[in-house]
């Protein structure tokens, strides 16, 4: 969401920079009496002066705007995950919380019994609470849960609570 | 601009399109109060307004561009300039005998980067040196590999910085580190 927030500001300044200068532009060149460069000078004006409030592509185009409006605002406050996560009992140092993830997910797959594992890592009052999502062996879910507990520790120094998922494999018949 | 800042500005954004959304339905329905449905939406003497102004509609026109265009720039300035504080200047020691020293801010960071290298643990580091001399705020991305001793890596990162400090007589008054644990995941063996 941040990458896609400053994606967003740079496409809006660069509007806002274009739309600008070209009301600039349009403005002289009618004071020069020259033809427009791109508007249609009497287009837009009978465009809005013949549409009324109640046509109904004026209320589509207010849905339309009304519902990105309230996509946007959802998108903004809306939780957002932490890029980083403090690592306990070390001042100063964090982990990038992807990249914990990647590894406590690699260290699960590694169990045997298990196809494939994903890790969400959270964190609270200072310490990391992992939920792995494992695909494989019911009975593979102590393993995943110790082979994560000991990759914790190495990872924040400590192992708190880790809770397992284990999803069966479906078998091909 | 940092995130907070563009998560204020989008969400700023989206208050003001939800609220033109909800007008313009409510205008729709004839709900608005002030507003006739049925009426266009451009006041249709406006033409005759606009010639009647002549020429400070144009000029308002002019200006008004312009006023929109600085706010891009402004607003494309912002978002590409570096984020964070400045970056740490020129040090100077001056010595007893004739002569000092001068090292560029930068050279202070690669020099720490190095250093920090050597450690079997890092694959990479990148510093930035914050602030002022002689107690910069020290930011530091450190690659890992996969199988690094977080424990002797930090011991490592404490060791480089007290060689750090002596050598440049500085004293960090803030330390941040990121650590990435990076490296190719191992295939597996069924």
């Amino acid at each position: 969401m941040r990458v896609l927030n400053r994606v967003a500001s740079l496409l809006l300044a660069l509007a806002l920079l274009a739309g600008g200068l070209l009301a600039l532009v349009e403005a002289v060149l009618v004071g020069l009496d020259q033809p427009a460069l791109v508007i249609d000078r009497e287009g837009w004006y009978e465009t809005l002066t013949s549409t009324r409030f109640a046509d109904g592509g004026f209320l589509a185009v207010a849905i339309g705007v009304g519902l990105l409006g309230l996509l946007i605002l959802v998108l903004q406050l809306h939780r957002w995950r932490p890029t980083r996560l403090a690592v306990p009992d070390a001042a100063g140092w964090h982990i990038q919380r992807r990249s914990a993830e990647r590894q406590l997910a690699s260290v699960a797959t590694g169990a045997p019994g298990v196809d494939r594992a994903s890790v969400r890592l959270r964190e609270r009052r200072g310490s990391w609470h992992p939920s792995v999502t494992a695909v494989g062996d019911r009975n593979a879910a102590p393993r995943v849960a110790a082979a994560v507990r000991s990759e914790l520790t190495r990872l924040a120094g400590h192992s708190n609570g880790v809770a397992v998922s284990m999803v069966q494999k479906r078998r091909v018949s | 601009m940092t995130s907070a800042a563009n998560r204020v500005l989008w969400t700023v954004i989206g208050l003001v399109l939800l609220a033109a959304g909800v007008a313009g339905v409510l205008a729709n329905r004839g709900w608005l109060p002030g507003a006739d449905r049925d009426a266009p939406l451009l006041w249709p003497a406006l033409l005759d307004w606009w010639r009647d102004i002549d020429p400070w509609g144009l000029v308002l026109t002019g200006l008004l561009g312009l006023v929109v265009a600085l706010l891009g720039l402004i607003l494309l300035l912002s978002e590409l300039r570096r984020r964070g504080a400045r970056a740490l200047g020129e040090l100077r020691f001056a010595q007893t005998q004739p002569g000092h020293t001068r090292i560029r801010g930068p050279v202070v960071g690669h020099g720490l980067e190095r250093d920090l290298a050597r450690d079997p643990g890092i694959r990479a580091a990148a510093v930035v040196v914050t602030g002022a001399a002689p107690a910069p705020e020290l930011w530091i991305q450190l690659d890992l590999e996969r199988q690094a001793d977080l424990t002797a890596v930090r011991a490592y990162v404490d060791a480089a910085l007290a060689r750090f400090s002596r050598t440049y007589s500085l004293q960090p008054r803030k330390l941040d580190v990121t650590a990435r644990v990076v490296g190719p995941t191992p295939a597996r063996v069924r």
